[in-house]
């Protein structure tokens, strides 16, 4: 398989944010954290670029 | 290994008195894109820019400039510093003064909200000054986060 670049600077997508509603806080900044480290190796690996979700 | 949440603990357990602001209160509030960075608002003196160094200490900030001059030791006159943008073991972690379109840090103070986080009261710009900052950077990635903020605004008073 050949490694490519993508887009993703997204459209909003409600349901990214309602799915956060049901999250305290402390739960959307634990989730965030995941989503950033996992961004931050898949953009080392130049499989994407920031930012993305983080649901 | 950079670690936000990490950070976000090193400057709650100081006392040290800031409010969260920025991509990581707009994600404290609901909104779904990634910040590589934390933001605070804080007074900015000679006594809180030392009282920065020692909490950040164990941690190698440096000036995010491309010489990346020690936090340890620069500025060496803090007497006049609006702002400071460091590089951290813990990550990205930038210090304004004031918010843009909506005030120094006691307008921001006045109107923030409390929030427990990791076991501490936590000061987190208001949902509403959040709006306007991002209305009046008005950047790419403003309008992106905007269109969120003001549908959980919308969810918030229903």
């Amino acid at each position: 398989m050949t490694k490519s670049k993508s887009t993703t600077i997204r459209d909003y997508d409600p349901t990214l944010v309602q799915d956060n509603l049901k999250k305290t806080p402390e739960e959307r900044l634990i989730a965030h954290e995941r989503a950033r480290v996992l961004a931050e190796e898949l953009a080392k690996q130049q499989w994407i670029d920031l930012p993305i979700s983080s649901t | 290994m950079t670690d936000l949440t990490q950070l976000l603990k090193v400057l709650l357990q100081s006392e040290l008195p800031f409010v969260l602001i920025g991509g990581y209160a707009g994600i404290s509030y609901g909104t779904s894109h990634v910040t590589q960075d934390i933001d605070i608002c804080m007074q900015l003196t000679p006594a809180t820019i030392d009282q920065l160094r020692h909490i950040l200490e164990q941690y190698r900030p440096v000036i995010r400039t491309p010489q990346r001059l020690s936090f340890a030791t620069n500025p060496g006159d803090t007497s006049q510093v609006k702002n400071l943008y460091l590089s951290t073991t813990l990550g990205p972690l930038d210090i304004l003064s004031e918010v843009i379109g909506v005030g120094d840090f006691d307008t921001v103070r006045k109107n923030a909200k409390k929030i427990l986080l990791f076991g501490f009261q936590c000061f987190v710009i208001s949902l509403d000054d959040l709006i306007k900052t991002k209305k009046t950077l008005n950047r790419p990635k403003d309008q992106l986060v905007l269109h969120e903020l003001e549908h959980i605004r919308a969810e918030r008073s229903t």
